[in-house]
C-alpha cells in the first residue's frame, strides 16, 4: 500500500507568513489505481522560499467518527479569518455510504501544525456521490460555498462560513441550468464583484471529457445565487483536453490568476491541439480589488 | 520657470449657487448645480502685498487645508517670501485665521508641496528654502551665496498643529541640482499595486548643465524618509495622477517657452523612471503650472473621472479652465472656464461631498480664490455622480449592474507531454511582497502541480512538484519534483479497499 498527496491548492496564511498548502492524500496498490477511498486524510505542507522546498506532507486530525475516516480538502478554496483562524472547507463519507457530504472545519494553525477546531453543518443530497470539493469565499457580509456534485454542482451561502442554508443547483440568471457536473467551480471574488469560474455542457463541447472545457468565468448575483448569463466569457477555449482541475489565486490588488493545465489523459486530446500546457490565465481588473492587501 | 507677482490689483468675490430641475433620461430629478468662489487669500491683505503658488489638500476629516505663498513687496535683491495655510471645516463656506506656518524673517520660505497619508491620516507638507537675497537666476547661475534647501513638516490633528520643518534636501536632493521646488500643489499617495501606500510629492528643478528637469520625490515609510524619483528633462512644475491600472501619470510644464502643450509621460513602477514624453495637444498652456487629480474610479463611482485645471491659452495667463477625462487622461472631452482673466497657478481638490475644489491664482484680487462646484456644472448637466450607495460593492448590490470589468491575459507556464505524465492540478499560492521569505517588491508565485498518469491507468498520482515565478509569471523556475517530502509513503496496509474499476468510481476520488 502507498499513500501520496494530490489535488493541493497553495495560500498565503497572513497571521503566521506561510505559504500553506492544504489538499488530501490517495492510496494505491502499485500504479493500478486508486483505492476505492475509505481512508483517506486531509494534507498539508509548508513551502519555503528560501530552500524552495515543500515540508513533509502531514495530515489533519479529525474528530474519531467512522464517517472522517475518509475525509480529505481536495482541490478546495479555504478562507482564512481575521485572526488567522482557517474555514477549510473538506468532504467526507461513511464507509457504508455512498454519498459524500461537504462541511468546512474551522482549524487552528501555528505555522507548522493544523489543527481541528469545530466544523459546521453537514451539508450532502442523495444524488449521486452527494457533495464533494467545496469551495468558500466571503462578499461583503457573507460567506458563500460551491459545491460539487455528478448531476449538478450546487450552491449555498451563509453568515459565518460554517453554517449554510439549503445548497439548490447553480442555475443561470434566467432559471436555465448551469450545466457544470462532475468537477469543481472556484471562486474569484472582486471587492466589487463576485465570479464564478466553471465548466459546462452546452458550448460545443461534447467531445471533451464531461465537458470540462471550455473554462468558463461569469459573475455571480450574491442575492439571487445565480450566474448572469450575460456576463458570462470564456477564460481558456478548449484544444480537446479537459481543464476542470483549476486553480484561483489572487496575486494583487489588479490581478486575480487562474491556472488550470490540459489533462491529456483521456481520448486523443492531441488531435485537437492540446499539449498538458498549464495555462496562467491572468484577469486584470479595471479596478482595484480592496480585498487583496 | 519665471514667478512675477501681480501686477494688478482688484479684488472680485463671486457666489453663485443655483438649484434646478432638469430632466435626464426620461426621469425627472433633482439636479444641484452649484458653482461657489471664495477669496481665500486676498492681495494686500494680512500684511502681504500678494499671495502666490496655491496648494489645497482635503484631509481624512473632510477639513480642506489651504497653503499658499505669502509675499512682501518684491526688491530687486530681496525675496521675503512665507508658508501661509488656511483651514476650512465645512467645505469652504469659511476659513480660518490666515497663519503663517514658516516665516523665517527675511528668507524665501515657500513651494508647498502637500499630500495626505490616507493610511495614517497624517498631512504632510513639503516646502523649500533658499536666501532672501539669492534669487531664482542666482540659484540656477550657480552664482547665489546658497542654494536650495528640501524641508517637510507633518500634521497629526487635521491641520491644526505642525511640526517644525524638517531639512530632507540630503535625500530629497541631487548634489548637482540647484533651483528646486517641491510641488506646488499637491502629491498622491500610491493606492494599489506593490507601490501600494506610497507618497508622492511632485517637484523640479534646475538642471547642472541648464535647463531644468521634472521629477518626484517619494516616501515608503508613510514620510519617515524621502527619496528622489525619475527625472524628466526639459520640463518643470508638475502633478501626478495614479491610473486605475496602477501606472503613474505626470503631467508637466514645458521649460521651452516655445512649446504650447502639456508635456506627460508614464511610470510602471512608482514614480522611479519615466516613459518617453508626449505632448497633449488638447492640454494649451501659456507655460505655466497646471494640476490634474483623480475624481472617480470605475470601481468606486462607476466611472474614471480625472480632472486638469490651467490656463487654457498659448499666450497669456488668463482663462482658468477645468477639464474632465473620462479615459484615464488620455483624451479630455469636458472644458469649463473658471475665470476669463488673468489666472495663474491652481490646484484641485475633491471634497467630501463630491464637490471640486479648485484653489487658483486670481491676477484681478492679486491673491488666491477657491473655487467649488458639482460635476453637473462642470458638464453642463451632461454627467452626475451615482447616488451613494449605488454601487455598493456587497451583496446588498444588483449583480451585473456595475461597470467593474476584467481584460484576459493568456499565459503558459509550461507545456509538453513525455508520453508517461501528465501535469495536472496546477494551482498557485503568492508570497506577497515583502512578506517573510519574499523580501522584493514583486509577489512571489508558487504553483504546486500533480503529475499523474496516463491512461489505461486511472488518477495515478506521483509525487508532489512546483514552479516559481518572481516576476509575475514571465519567467518560471521548475517544475522541481518533491519526492522526498511530498511523494508516496507505504503504508502497511490499514487502507482497505480495492483499487477504482470504473469511471463511476473515480467521479469523486481525485478531481
Amino acid at each position: 500500500m502507498e499513500v501520496v498527496p494530490s489535488d493541493l491548492t497553495p495560500k498565503w496564511h497572513a497571521a503566521t507568513g506561510k505559504l500553506l498548502c492544504t489538499g488530501h492524500n490517495v492510496r494505491y496498490t502499485g500504479d493500478r489505481g486508486p483505492m476505492r477511498v475509505y481512508n483517506r486524510e486531509t494534507v498539508y505542507s509548508v513551502y519555503d522560499p528560501a530552500t524552495r522546498n515543500l515540508s513533509s506532507w502531514r495530515t489533519l486530525a479529525m474528530p474519531d467518527a467512522p464517517r472522517f475516516k475518509n475525509a480529505g480538502a481536495g482541490c478546495t478554496q479555504r478562507f482564512d479569518l481575521a485572526g488567522g483562524d482557517i474555514l477549510l472547507p473538506l468532504y467526507f463519507k461513511h464507509p457504508e455510504q455512498r454519498q459524500y457530504s461537504a462541511t468546512v472545519v474551522r482549524c487552528g494553525f501555528d505555522g507548522g501544525t493544523l489543527t481541528y477546531l469545530e466544523h459546521g453543518d453537514e451539508l450532502t443530497i442523495p444524488v449521486q456521490e452527494g457533495f464533494t470539493e467545496p469551495s468558500l469565499t466571503r462578499f461583503g457580509d457573507r460567506f458563500y460555498l460551491t459545491l460539487r456534485n455528478e448531476a449538478h454542482g450546487h450552491v449555498t451561502s451563509g453568515p459565518d462560513g460554517m453554517h449554510f442554508d439549503k445548497p439548490k443547483k447553480w442555475r443561470f440568471d434566467d432559471g436555465s441550468e448551469l450545466g457544470n457536473y462532475s468537477t469543481q467551480q472556484h471562486w474569484v471574488t472582486h471587492s466589487d464583484g463576485l465570479f464564478l469560474v466553471y465548466n459546462r455542457r452546452g458550448a460545443n463541447n461534447d467531445h471533451i471529457f464531461r465537458h470540462r472545457a471550455p473554462l468558463f468565468m461569469a459573475r455571480v448575483d450574491p442575492e439571487k445565487l445565480c450566474v448572469m448569463r450575460a456576463t458570462e466569457r470564456v477564460l481558456l477555449p478548449e484544444r480537446g483536453a479537459c481543464m476542470g482541475n483549476f486553480g484561483v489565486t489572487d496575486v494583487g490588488p489588479d490581478e486575480t490568476w487562474v491556472t488550470v493545465a490540459e489533462c491529456a489523459d483521456t481520448g486523443n486530446v492531441k488531435n485537437h491541439g492540446s499539449d498538458n500546457s498549464a495555462f496562467v490565465v491572468k484577469i486584470k481588473w479595471n479596478g482595484p480589488n480592496q480585498l487583496v492587501k | 520657470m519665471t514667478r512675477k507677482p501681480w501686477s494688478e490689483s482688484r479684488r472680485v468675490a463671486v457666489f453663485l449657487a443655483l438649484l434646478a430641475v432638469a430632466a435626464v433620461g426620461g426621469e425627472t430629478v433633482q439636479k444641484e448645480v452649484v458653482f461657489q468662489e471664495m477669496e481665500v487669500f486676498p492681495g494686500r491683505t494680512g500684511g502681504y502685498d500678494n499671495y502666490r503658488i496655491p496648494a489645497v489638500v482635503t484631509s481624512n476629516q473632510g477639513t480642506l487645508l489651504a497653503f499658499c505663498e505669502g509675499r512682501h513687496p518684491a526688491r530687486s535683491d530681496s525675496w521675503n517670501i512665507d508658508v501661509m495655510m488656511r483651514r476650512s471645516t465645512d467645505g469652504g463656506k469659511s476659513w480660518s485665521n490666515l497663519q503663517a506656518l514658516w516665516d523665517d524673517g527675511g528668507n524665501w520660505c515657500g513651494n508647498p508641496g502637500t499630500v495626505v497619508d490616507r493610511e495614517t491620516g497624517t498631512i504632510w507638507l513639503l516646502m523649500t528654502w533658499s536666501r532672501g537675497d539669492d534669487g531664482e537666476a542666482a540659484i540656477v547661475k550657480g552664482t547665489s551665496k546658497d542654494t536650495c534647501h528640501v524641508f517637510a513638516c507633518s500634521s497629526k490633528d487635521d491641520g491644526v498643529t505642525w511640526s517644525k520643518p524638517a531639512e530632507i534636501t540630503k535625500t530629497a536632493k541631487d548634489p548637482d541640482w540647484r533651483w528646486y521646488a517641491t510641488g506646488p500643489g499637491a502629491g498622491i499617495q500610491v493606492t494599489h499595486g506593490r507601490h501600494k501606500g506610497r507618497l508622492i510629492i511632485p517637484c523640479d528643478h534646475s538642471a547642472p548643465h541648464g535647463g531644468y528637469e521634472s521629477h518626484i520625490i517619494y516616501s515608503d515609510d508613510h514620510g519617515g524618509t524621502w527619496k528622489t524619483g525619475g527625472t524628466i528633462p526639459n520640463f518643470t512644475e508638475c502633478e501626478v495622477v495614479e491610473r486605475t491600472d496602477g501606472t503613474l501619470l505626470i503631467n508637466m510644464r514645458n521649460f521651452d517657452e516655445r512649446r504650447k502643450t502639456r508635456g506627460t509621460a508614464t511610470s510602471a513602477d512608482g514614480g522611479e523612471t519615466w516613459s518617453k514624453v508626449t505632448h497633449d495637444q488638447t492640454l494649451i498652456e501659456p507655460n505655466c503650472q497646471g494640476s490634474v487629480r483623480r475624481y472617480t474610479t470605475v470601481a468606486k463611482d462607476g466611472k474614471s473621472r480625472v480632472l486638469f485645471s490651467n490656463p487654457a491659452s498659448t499666450s497669456q495667463r488668463v482663462r482658468m479652465t477645468v477639464r474632465l477625462s473620462y479615459d484615464e487622461g488620455r483624451t479630455w472631452p469636458v472644458a469649463k472656464l473658471i475665470n476669463a482673466g488673468g489666472s495663474g497657478y491652481s490646484c484641485l481638490t475633491v471634497l467630501p461631498d463630491r464637490t471640486i475644489g479648485l484653489l487658483y491664482e486670481k491676477q484681478a484680487t492679486r491673491g488666491i480664490t477657491f473655487a467649488r462646484f458639482t460635476l453637473d456644472w462642470l458638464t453642463d448637466g451632461k454627467d452626475a455622480l451615482e447616488k451613494p450607495g449605488a454601487r455598493a460593492g456587497g451583496p446588498a448590490s444588483k449583480a451585473g449592474a456595475e461597470p467593474l470589468d476584467y481584460t484576459i491575459d493568456r499565459t503558459t507556464a509550461r507545456k509538453g507531454l513525455d508520453g508517461k505524465r501528465c501535469f495536472c492540478h496546477p494551482r498557485a499560492g503568492v508570497i506577497p511582497p515583502r512578506a517573510p521569505g519574499n523580501p522584493s517588491e514583486t509577489p512571489m508565485v508558487v504553483i504546486t502541480f500533480a503529475p499523474h498518469s496516463l491512461p489505461p491507468a486511472y488518477d495515478v498520482f506521483y509525487a508532489t512538484n512546483h514552479m516559481r515565478s518572481d516576476d509575475l509569471g514571465r519567467t518560471w523556475d521548475g517544475p522541481r519534483e518533491h519526492p522526498a517530502t511530498m511523494g508516496r509513503r507505504k503504508e502497511p496496509g490499514g487502507g482497505g479497499g480495492r483499487p477504482v474499476r470504473s469511471d463511476a468510481e473515480m467521479a469523486c476520488g481525485d478531481g
